[in-house]
């Protein structure tokens, strides 16, 4: 034996004493619905969808044990209805660091670091929620029939996808722990609220750009600026809102009349019972006409007529909307009434708008509707999912103010465009093959065969089955060229189904 | 709760329209589907299951439930139907029930059960079937039944009521779903203002009230000069909204034709708009798409267990409506608006007599009257 072997198990030894998988007891309609919000929730974030499970016991916080489940505790979370299936979901959380509490066997709760807290088997660890799904390494059901009831019941629900996901069926998971029974008195910690919309808005609005960066330069340079957090100069104000807003919860102070326009239509939106954008940019605007004068009272009215227009049965088409308005504001309002659906948005190519309108757009939808109506086109683009999951979770956060270090960010995916872009001598070969796939599937007419034949001359005969053209030998070159703008320029405008897209990026190794 | 439900056994679904009862037909077919059962998937009338095959996939066992019937009628007794005498002028005539339910009896029940035990029933609007047909299910007797139905909506002749569905269903277990996911609140309020409560449903929630309520329903009015106008509105208000499936109902044929043809003619001359329009007609009826958007022109009678995101009732002036009819007309209406998601229009003739206006809520707030 080699004595760096030695000194490799004794080094690993000591690292595995570091815990870092722990668990969260809860059932499959609980687990299911944080699959489709991106995040792992506290009780309180699940509005009336709640079922009881360990969360219950302190609104805001993620209870989590190492070892075996608190005796009652599994039974506590299939209590609310027969048809519960108990699951435990084991989390990975090695990247972690800050502020934690241990709470103890005997209801005590101590303050930690979570870095260097240590923890005994009996103890739970009571974090600050949320975590962002790339945290689960596995969901663990007590056996096989309760593994196929719960993949079978989340085949019901669009937004919930298993795929991916490591389930196992073990029983000794749940067997209960001898040295702590559940107990549902209070841990005396603070309640904390969520604020789901606004996190599900930067889900929304990450996932938007994601796509948006597709159509130009300008908006894939952006689409690095919203994810990468950077601070960049020369952006317009109304997109430093947005901006500002990803990386510190809030715009900076001395906004100019738009901007503060645009904060204050995020704020109505966020405002609105049901998150309405149609109700509460109406609402707003109605408010604000009184107190104008000029030429500003005149074209807000303006504005206000045509938004309630879109809903009834306006004689303009959507061209004449657009042209009646100039600002970026109005007209990015404009679009978002127009097409409240997040792929109708993302497709609309039948005005020349600017990026600056787009992304305004992209901000009040993602306000109104948030993450969780993503369609499953959008969410499933590979990557997307745990990227998005994580930064929900780091603005969440950020806003509480909870001092936790989820680790290094994952990877966003790169923009087709991106991908797509051509090297010195044009497209690669992978590239090619993908755009050639792209096109044949989506019936785009942007190939051309060209061959390449020898000086000479040719046959050509027409026929009743068509045109033939009869060389001496092989020719010599045939190839599929792919017109590269058009192909950006239709990616552009268009969400390609999930598994074009998903076989796209495998190709270009993304 | 209803998902959760075992294969096996009979159950017995009851909610107002948006309830999500034919999504859990649905769902009950696909599982059944995946675990190679024996099953098939009843509906009202050919429109519906033309539209449940596109939503489930073209592997769903459908039938209309009269089809079935009667098909399994002939295979059990080898004979056809017995029919009773038309009742006065009307040229429907009743299934005799009674005759139907005795040569049955002549059958062998264990031949009959050995046919039938592994047999799974999915019905969808079940208040639609009639009592007899029940007892026909019951006297085979088929063990795997999951209705799902809907009191309040009782449009058709010869409707089962609730006690006559539950006495011959027996069923293993029984829920009631209450929550509205289909109507936005403008569209919930307005059919709320038609319902007529009949035992057996609750009335769905109405969503809570937002701030400003938004797409409110309309009665818009038209002229006989404004008429062009009045269907290029139309049709760009699906060009605004592209994947929009829009439902115009038609209070008879004559109507359904003139606004396919006027909607027809509108499209070719407004430039640059693409929008699928179809209807529901002998010649036409494999060109409907309920997967994209896009207008459908339907009857008032087919409409039943549809759900478009918009729905425009066309000239309401044609709805013939007097006293003894009006729970009748209230009733349909209470069913033609709660097709509807997100916004519903009525198109009325100016300068014509509006029989139906006698049922229409006076409140601006749930239905606003234009011009």
């Amino acid at each position: 034996m080699k004595s760096s072997d030695l000194f490799d198990k004794a080094g690993h030894a000591e690292s595995s004493q570091k815990i870092t998988e722990w668990r969260l007891a809860t059932n499959h309609l609980n687990l299911f619905f944080m699959l489709g919000a991106g995040l792992i929730l506290p009780s309180n974030a699940f509005g009336d969808k709640y079922y009881s499970d360990s969360l219950s016991v302190a609104p805001g916080w993620l209870p989590l044990f190492t070892g075996k489940p608190a005796d009652g505790l599994i039974e506590h979370c299939c209590s609310e209805a027969s048809h519960l299936i108990p699951c435990i979901v084991v989390l990975n959380l090695s990247s972690l660091s800050g502020p934690v509490h241990r709470w103890a066997a005997d209801g005590s709760v101590q303050s930690e670091m979570f870095e260097s807290a240590e923890f005994d088997d009996s103890d739970w660890l009571m974090l600050k929620a949320p975590l962002p799904l790339g945290c689960i390494e596995r969901i663990e059901v007590r056996d096989m029939a309760a593994k196929k009831a719960l993949l079978d019941s989340a085949k019901d629900l669009r937004n919930v996808d298993l795929y991916g996901f490591d389930m196992r069926a073990r029983k000794p998971s749940f067997s209960p722990s001898k040295e702590r029974a559940w107990s549902e008195d209070s841990t005396d910690l603070e309640r904390v609220e969520l604020n789901m919309s606004e996190l599900g808005a930067v889900g929304a609005f990450l996932a938007l750009c994601v796509k948006l960066a597709d159509r130009s330069e300008n908006l894939s340079y952006m689409y690095d600026f919203f994810v990468g957090g950077e601070v960049k100069a020369g952006i317009a104000p109304l997109l430093s809102v947005i901006g500002d807003w990803l990386h510190c919860g809030s715009p900076g102070e001395d906004l100019n009349q738009s901007a503060k326009l645009l904060w204050d239509l995020h704020s109505a939106i966020q405002g609105d019972e049901d998150d309405s954008l149609n109700s509460a940019v109406v609402t707003y605007l109605e408010r604000l006409v009184p107190g104008m004068d000029g030429k500003a009272k005149v074209a807000t009215q303006s504005l206000v007529d045509d938004l309630r227009g879109i809903e009834r049965l306006t004689e303009k088409t959507e061209q004449e909307l657009l042209a009646a308005h100039n600002k970026p504001l109005s007209r990015a309002l404009i679009l978002a009434f127009l097409h409240t659906e997040f792929i109708d948005f993302l497709e609309f190519d039948k005005v020349a708008l600017g990026d600056e309108e787009f992304l305004i757009a992209a901000f009040l939808l993602a306000s109104s509707q948030g993450w969780l109506q993503m369609p499953e086109q959008l969410r499933n683009i590979p990557g997307l999912h745990p990227a998005i999951s994580f930064k929900m979770a780091e603005f969440a956060h950020r806003m509480l103010g909870s001092g936790l270090d989820l680790g290094p960010v994952p990877a966003f995916p790169r923009s087709l465009r991106k991908l797509f872009e051509p090297g010195k001598s044009g497209l690669s070969k992978s590239q090619r093959q993908a755009a050639v796939k792209i096109a044949k599937e989506m019936s785009w007419d942007i190939i051309q065969t060209h061959i390449r034949l020898p000086k000479g001359s040719y046959d050509l005969q027409v026929t009743p089955r068509g045109l033939h053209l009869r060389i001496p030998g092989e020719a010599d070159v045939v190839e599929l060229v792919v017109d590269g703008k058009e192909l950006l320029e239709r990616l552009g405008s268009t969400v390609l189904p999930s598994s074009l897209e998903a076989e796209t990026r495998s190709k270009l190794g993304a | 709760m209803v998902r959760a439900w075992p294969l096996e056994g009979r159950y017995f679904l009851t909610g107002g329209p948006g309830t999500g009862k034919s999504v859990m037909c649905l769902l009950r077919a696909r599982r059944l589907h995946d675990a190679n059962k024996n099953y098939c998937f009843l509906v009202f009338n050919h429109l519906l299951r033309f539209a449940s095959h596109q939503l489930f996939g073209i592997d769903l066992k459908a039938a209309q439930w009269q089809a079935w019937f009667y098909k399994v009628f002939e295979e059990i007794t080898g004979r056809k139907v017995p029919y009773l005498d038309a009742v006065a002028a009307e040229k429907w005539r009743p299934v005799d029930w009674n005759t139907c339910l005795d040569l049955l009896g002549e059958q062998s029940s264990d031949a009959l059960e050995k046919r039938y035990k592994d047999q799974h029933l999915i019905i969808d609007e079940g208040q639609d079937m009639p009592p007899g047909f029940y007892q026909f299910l019951n006297a085979i007797p088929f063990e795997n039944v999951f209705v799902a139905a809907d009191f309040n909506q009782a449009i058709g002749q010869d409707n089962s009521s609730f006690v006559e569905i539950n006495d011959e269903l027996n069923s293993d277990f029984e829920q009631e779903l209450k929550a509205n996911y289909r109507n936005k609140y403008g569209v919930a309020c307005l059919a709320r203002a038609f319902l007529v409560e009949t035992p057996g449903t609750t009335p769905p929630e109405v969503p809570p009230r937002p701030q400003r309520p938004t797409r409110q329903p309309v009665l818009f009015t038209y002229t006989k000069d404004h008429e062009g106008r009045m269907f290029r509105r139309l049709l760009l208000y699906a060009g605004r909204n592209p994947r929009f499936l829009i439902g115009v109902i038609a209070p008879n044929n004559k109507v359904r034709e003139r606004y396919l043809a006027m909607l027809r003619s509108a499209e070719n001359n407004i430039e640059d708009l693409a929008c699928p329009i179809s209807t529901y007609s002998t010649e036409e009826r494999n060109q409907l798409d309920f997967s994209e958007g896009g207008f459908i022109v339907i009857n008032a009678q087919s409409c039943k267990g549809l759900e478009f995101d918009v729905v425009f009732i066309a000239d309401i002036n044609e709805f013939p409506c007097w006293r003894s009819i009006v729970d009748e007309k209230k009733m349909l209406f209470y069913v033609m608006t709660a097709r509807a998601m997100h916004q519903v229009f009525m198109l009325r003739k100016a300068d014509q007599k509006c029989p139906i206006e006698v049922i229409l809520p006076d409140d601006p707030e749930i239905l606003e009257r234009l011009p």
